[in-house]
């Protein structure tokens, strides 16, 4: 059995925006310890939520899903931070617009929000920028590894 | 009414204590050395999920050496070192980013840690859009 269809879009996504360029390798999945100077600028990807419904007509059952999926960047710059985080959010932006089906694992993704937020509390200022994409996609009630 | 001479603003601050000699350089103006206790114990940056290691440097010093000091200016402090001679912290470069006099004859000055040379436009102290303070030194 293959893993959760969850799973694979939020791997996909998180291959996808790896190695833009203000980014880099610097993507992480489900990240729940702090992040260090050194590991900045980030980002980070959280599958957060998601609303289900069953179709009830037809053959088999299917479950209708739309799946939160939030990339966060993270930007600790003393003088341009406000516009790092925008060329963040243009990176990942183009790079999820490059594919909305997620190598067909989704019938579309699009970007439903975005979130900026600064910090001055530490030794150097922090920027964030959430984006939350909607990731429509189905499965089979008793196959939720296999995406239809 | 005082409860201290300078003398003993001056014993608060030693460098044989928890002083430590540091330079400061008020913007357009002309460097001097003052001591200060600098304290830049660790802090957690709330982020939106996940958090940030960081530190809040802060130094306390006499109001008499700092009554004039305000947003922007530098503060340089040597290395860190331990007595053994190992570097504990490299030398490091402040800019103040918010200054609280206690009115009775010392100051707490916020810092953020300059890792470029810059300098801090405006005069508002208390500004809510750092971003517009900074320029980048050519």
């Amino acid at each position: 059995m293959t893993t959760h269809v969850r799973q694979q879009i939020r791997d996909r996504i998180a291959s996808n925006v790896t190695g833009l360029t203000t980014t880099g390798d610097r993507v992480y999945k489900s990240r729940v310890w702090p992040l260090n100077a050194d590991t900045m600028p980030a980002l980070l990807v959280y599958s957060t939520s998601e609303d289900s419904a069953t179709d009830i007509m037809g053959p088999s059952l299917v479950t209708n899903r739309e799946l939160s999926v939030v990339v966060e960047g993270y930007v600790r710059n003393i003088t341009v931070y406000d516009d790092k985080v925008d060329t963040i959010a243009k990176e990942v932006e183009i790079a999820m617009a490059a594919d909305q089906t997620l190598n067909d694992l989704a019938k579309f993704s699009y970007l439903s929000g975005t979130e900026i937020s600064y910090s001055g509390e530490g030794d150097q200022p922090i920027a964030v920028v959430s984006m939350t994409y909607l990731v429509q996609y189905r499965t089979a009630v008793d196959s939720p590894d296999v995406p239809l | 009414m005082s409860l201290e001479f300078d003398a003993d603003f001056d014993g608060y601050f030693d460098v044989l204590g928890h002083g430590v000699a540091c330079t400061y350089t008020p913007t357009g103006g002309s460097a001097i050395t003052v001591k200060v206790i600098l304290e830049q114990e660790y802090f957690e940056v709330s982020g939106d999920t996940m958090g940030v290691n960081s530190s809040q440097p802060v130094i306390y010093g006499k109001a008499k050496d700092l009554r004039n000091s305000s947003y922007g200016d530098q503060f340089d402090f040597a290395a860190i070192v331990d007595l053994s001679g190992n570097t504990i912290k490299d030398a490091a470069s402040y800019k103040i980013t918010s200054v609280q006099p206690d009115n009775t004859g010392l100051v707490a000055i916020t810092l953020t840690e300059m890792t470029t040379v810059v300098v801090l436009n405006g005069e508002n102290i208390n500004v809510t859009d750092l971003s517009e303070q900074f320029v980048e030194v050519e």
